[in-house]
């Protein structure tokens, strides 16, 4: 398998990243190429990335190469430009390469050039031999199955931790176990980008050092943005807000505490100004990810429902979210987000001795409060699946959060993906105990319950047909040279695999909530690897045992989750059976 | 479970010539890509410094 690689150890494994996306995943792909050096620090990063999203690679100093596409000038040769351009890029010899982009806008690009770059092994999609798109391996199918913002699945595994662990498991599978580097281990540091050179603009050197600076996107946040920044200065005087923004904003606001840098920052300058800063207040934007290289405490502001944000979601340890979701058809409110971040920001002072609750009773904003929805994000335990999760804040710690059917099934559906990928088993039983049960939430279970049965006897039976054509198309010595019964018995377990996808697929339609064990299937149906109808079928087995596999796990969690449900018997003790006074 | 080192391990090459078929046509599918990508990328920078390594 991989004996290529083997053979021959190299002091140095040269690695191709190919990251023709935008700006946010060029950000991802630094995060998860530091812990992937830290590891396995002999390795040799090079990168080809865009000219516009390049500026990131370019300002560290432990990638080796950075290659940008070229630009071709008005009425040149630009074929002859870019074979000269490819030429470049095969100067080097790659062991391994992996296409992160994940953009649609870029995907057929750099899908080519996974396809014109030679590497001993390839990851992430590439080309067929015909031009048609083709995941290499399992986590990029996962990404176009579940993890997309396209997808209609709802899965809690980061962007990040999902390239994180594909290039990790690859080198392990390849090069073998890691050798970490002794000492610092923090992916994420203010001093991630230790090549900046640019200055940031004066009106930033010359701010005023004793405050606390929050720095406000403003085109992601929209004009509600000022009322926020005018109740955080009205209340806090020690601390200043600096407005950042692709195009010029004109604020209402005038205050020595503010400072406007709208369109005045560049790559340079916006790292330096957002290291320095204590917190990043945004909606959905590259900043986000930016701030999370640098370790700058996000407040993230989601607008809308569902849980796909996580897949957008701030990096790291203590980054809060407010998701609105409801009132207002789902539109942001200052004063909550204000009220939320001010109780953060006093943290240190409270210790956590002053409730939420309080905090906005004190502020007389009690009801929009509760009625948000607030998240906490930390890095989990590798006993408890890793990478970064978004734990619901509780408005109430003398009330539990309530775990809905939708937040109960994205959780194991990550944890469905981790058993499959990473060989980790997760303990459901101690997590189950963790979940916050309510009638609902059992009702909604109980109906998955059924279909979930259902689904699991089409597969089976979907896995007995692909079984049995494996073994009928095996015992044939070629396509073109067969009996006529043998192709009649061929063509029938085809047209049967058919009929048990639409079987699915009507399940799917009654429980939409497993519309997930139909997009994975297909996924790897759609990028079989074998070239023989029996070695096609026997990947068909395989994609059907997955899908069992996982929905093995969710039977368990449903028989857990259900079990804490049932009424348990409550021990006797003398005083609760206290004899009865006779009455006379 | 057991990992699914199946699917996880990736395309692996092992007959080197079969790694570049089409070479011709896929340099000209590219070249159209970055030709359309460079209109969008003028767009980009006006829209977008903290993408780009200037001010806008």
């Amino acid at each position: 398998m991989s004996a290529v690689v083997e053979s021959k150890p190299r002091k140095q494994l040269a690695i191709l990243v190919v990251q023709l996306g935008d700006i946010e995943e060029s950000f991802r792909s630094l995060m998860a190429l530091k812990a992937v050096k830290h590891l396995y620090p002999d390795t040799k990063i090079h990168i080809i990335a865009r000219a516009e999203a390049a500026a990131p690679f370019k300002r560290v100093d432990w990638i080796a190469s950075v290659l940008e596409t070229p630009r071709i000038p008005q009425g040149s040769d630009s074929v002859s430009t870019v074979a000269r351009w490819i030429d470049s890029a095969l100067r080097e010899t790659y062991d391994l390469s992996v296409n992160w982009t994940w953009s649609p806008t870029y995907k057929r690009m750099a899908s080519i050039l996974m396809t014109l770059v030679p590497a001993m092994v390839k990851f992430g999609d590439g080309l067929r031999d015909d031009l048609t798109h083709i995941s290499y391996d399992a986590w990029s199918i996962y990404h176009h199955a579940w993890a997309n913002p396209s997808s209609e699945v709802e899965q809690d595994i980061h962007p990040t931790d999902i390239i994180t662990t594909q290039l990790l498991t690859a080198l392990q599978i390849h090069v073998g176990d890691p050798t970490p580097e002794d000492g610092v281990s923090a992916v994420t540091s203010r001093y991630f980008f230790k090549m900046i050179s640019a200055a940031a603009p004066d009106v930033w050197s010359a701010r005023p050092k004793n405050l606390k600076w929050t720095a406000v996107h403003y085109g992601s946040l929209g004009a509600r943005a000022e009322e926020f920044i005018e109740m955080a200065l009205r209340r806090h005087p020690d601390v200043g807000v600096v407005v950042l923004n692709e195009t010029e904003v004109d604020l209402d606001i005038e205050h020595d505490r503010v400072i406007n840098l709208s369109s005045q920052t560049h790559f340079d300058s916006s790292v330096q100004v957002l290291s320095q800063c204590q917190w990043l207040l945004a909606g959905q934007t590259p900043t986000v990810d930016l701030a999370s290289l640098l370790n700058t405490r996000i407040f993230q502001v989601v607008q809308g429902a569902g849980l796909k944000w996580i897949e957008q979601g701030p990096y790291g340890n203590t980054h809060l979210v407010c998701q609105f979701d409801g009132i207002n058809g789902g539109e942001w409110e200052p004063e909550v987000v204000y009220t939320v971040w001010s109780h953060a920001q006093s943290e240190w002072f409270h210790k956590g001795k002053v409730t939420l609750r309080e905090h906005a009773g004190n502020l007389g904003l009690l009801d929009p409060v509760s009625a948000t929805k607030i998240y906490r994000s930390r890095i989990r335990a590798a006993t408890e699946g890793g990478g970064v999760s978004y734990d619901p804040v509780s408005f109430d710690p003398s009330q539990s959060v309530l775990t809905t059917f939708d937040s109960w099934m994205y959780r194991i559906r990550g944890q469905m993906a981790r058993s499959w990928f990473c060989g980790w088993i997760p303990p459901v039983e101690e997590e189950t105990k963790t979940f916050k049960l309510n009638p609902e939430l059992i009702k909604r279970i109980r109906t998955m319950q059924e279909s979930l049965g259902v689904l699991k006897r089409i597969v089976m039976e979907g896995r007995d047909v692909a079984k049995s054509l494996t073994q009928t198309s095996s015992t044939v010595r070629a396509t073109y040279l067969m009996s006529a019964e043998d192709r009649e018995q061929i063509e029938d377990f085809s047209k049967k695999l058919l009929d048990i996808e639409v079987l699915i697929s009507r399940v799917i339609h009654v429980e939409p909530s497993l519309r997930g064990f139909l997009k994975l299937y297909q996924g790897i149906i759609n990028n079989l690897r074998g070239e023989t109808i029996p070695e096609m079928s026997a990947e068909t087995v395989h994609a059907f045992d997955l899908a069992f596999e996982g929905m093995e796990l969710l039977e368990q969690y449903t028989r857990g989750t259900l079990d804490l449900a049932k009424p348990k018997p409550v021990a006797v003790t003398s005083s609760a059976v206290a004899p009865l006074k006779m009455r006379h | 479970m057991v990992a699914d080192i199946q699917l996880l391990q990736g395309k692996v090459i092992d007959e080197p010539e079969r790694r570049t078929k089409n070479i011709s046509s896929l340099i000209q599918e590219l070249a159209l890509e970055i030709l359309s990508d460079d209109d969008v990328a003028v767009a980009a920078t006006v829209i977008a410094p903290v993408t780009s390594e200037e001010p806008a």
